[in-house]
């Protein structure tokens, strides 16, 4: 295959954003079908290189047609959307019964959860199993939240002999964690968007969503720290909220154009936002609004930008626009 | 040159709503690749209809998920591979159901231009 045809092949296959297994053959089908192009072109007399810009021209914008080929194999039945919304659908049972400080029960859950991840994320990955990923992270970012609070003060406690041994080990094992924490949280975030930078941001959701309920406990010292009352009182505002999560992670996966499913991933996160923030913080002005609504949304575009930020360029998300045209013959 | 492209456009935005019918008529007759049915169709319709390339594939692979073909690969004698395409037994009623409603609505487009 010449170097033309590889170079379009190579962006079709960066923007597919299917599974090995389902792109393959599609690219396979669409070489076939170009090197027929070539051939014919090549019979009416265009030499091999104008043949194969010519073949591309003719093809279209790859995008486009990566975008309808991803419509047509990511048309998951409602089975499968149902099946992405059974981890929301796990939290609103947690907040509806008031279940939301049972540790126990929670780290039974997650640890549930993350086993059904580990076992789907290895066969195939299928496109219900991001939200679940993104519950996957809640242990890794209790830890990372941890470590910020704990770290500095343990070590300073160390520092004037203040501590004992025991806080000592678990101040080093923090100060550990984070690093490593902080390494896997990346690199399942940036894992998910290589595949779709979509499926990763709904990985999000339930991050951007729950963020509002730690800004609801902020003022009573934190989720951890918050007596067992003080949570409990935000439980029925939050499993409301989380029922309207696990509807709109049902319908997205219904939906089929990607921008309209992005959208509806942001306008959940900040209708959040509109129904959390007045009662967090009555005093916060407009400016202080829209810094939040940005950063909600910079948080479920995060999986985009750190694709583009690691993987470098534009084309980690779309493929350069603009196929040079071919030349008839003399 | 401005009608023309009005031209154009109308007949892009009918081939684009009739390429579902179109595709399962002809391979319905016989088992068809990719390439092979672009250039049927422009034959059949004396150059008339184009098919864009890039938007062929989607289409018969949305049709092949909704379970109205049905693809598999074959190896020619000089090496190359093709994705043929043939009809299911779904695909036949569903070819039958498009294309009563598009004589319908043919007929009935007809009948309000002969007024």
């Amino acid at each position: 295959m010449s170097l033309e045809l590889d170079r379009f092949l190579q962006h079709l296959r960066a923007s597919l954003h299917l599974d090995a297994a389902d792109a393959e053959p599609v690219l396979r089908e669409i070489n076939a079908h170009l090197e027929d192009r070539v051939a014919d072109l090549q019979a009416q007399g265009f030499d091999r290189a104008s043949a194969e810009r010519l073949a591309i021209e003719r093809f279209g914008d790859v995008r486009q047609v990566a975008r309808e080929m991803c419509e047509a194999h990511q048309r998951p039945t409602w089975r499968e959307a149902l099946l992405a919304a059974c981890p929301h659908g796990l939290v609103v049972l947690f907040f509806a019964l008031g279940l939301s400080r049972n540790f126990p029960l929670l780290a039974l859950a997650f640890a549930a959860i993350t086993v059904v991840t580990f076992l789907f994320w290895r066969r195939g990955r299928p496109q219900w199993i991001y939200p679940w990923a993104g519950y996957s992270l809640f242990p890794l970012l209790v830890v990372l939240r941890l470590a910020v609070r704990e770290v500095p003060n343990g070590f300073d406690s160390w520092l004037d002999a203040e501590t004992s041994l025991q806080t000592g080990a678990e101040t080093v094992a923090l100060a550990v964690l984070f690093p490593l924490s902080w390494w896997a949280v990346v690199r399942v975030i940036l894992e998910a968007a290589r595949r779709d930078w979509l499926l990763a941001s709904l990985m999000m959701l339930p991050m951007a969503v729950l963020s509002g309920w730690l800004l609801l406990l902020a003022p009573y010292g934190g989720y951890l720290w918050a007596s067992p009352e003080d949570v409990a009182q935000f439980d029925p505002l939050m499993a409301r909220m989380m029922l309207a999560v696990a509807v709109v992670v049902a319908v997205f996966f219904r939906f089929g154009a990607r921008l309209l499913r992005f959208a509806l991933l942001c306008g959940v996160a900040l209708v959040s936002l509109a129904i959390i923030n007045p009662i967090a913080e009555p005093g916060t002005g407009p400016a202080g609004l829209a810094l939040r609504a940005v950063v909600l949304l910079g948080l479920l575009a995060s999986p985009a930008l750190l694709l583009l930020l690691l993987d470098g360029g534009p084309g980690s998300l779309w493929p350069p626009r603009g196929q040079s045209s071919g030349r008839a013959p003399a | 040159m401005w009608g023309m492209a009005r031209r154009e456009k109308y007949s892009g935005e009918l081939l684009k709503g009739s390429m579902d019918c179109l595709l399962l008529a002809l391979i319905g007759r016989e088992p068809m690749y990719g390439y092979q049915l672009i250039r049927e169709v422009e034959r059949q319709s004396r150059g008339y209809l184009q098919f864009k390339e890039g938007t062929l594939y989607p289409a018969l692979h949305r049709l092949e998920q909704d379970g109205f073909i049905q693809g598999r690969w074959e190896r020619l004698p000089n090496g190359q591979e093709r994705r043929y395409y043939s009809l299911t037994e779904e695909g036949e009623k569903a070819l039958q159901a498009k294309a009563r409603t598009w004589k319908s609505f043919a007929a009935a487009v007809n009948m309000v231009l002969r007024g």
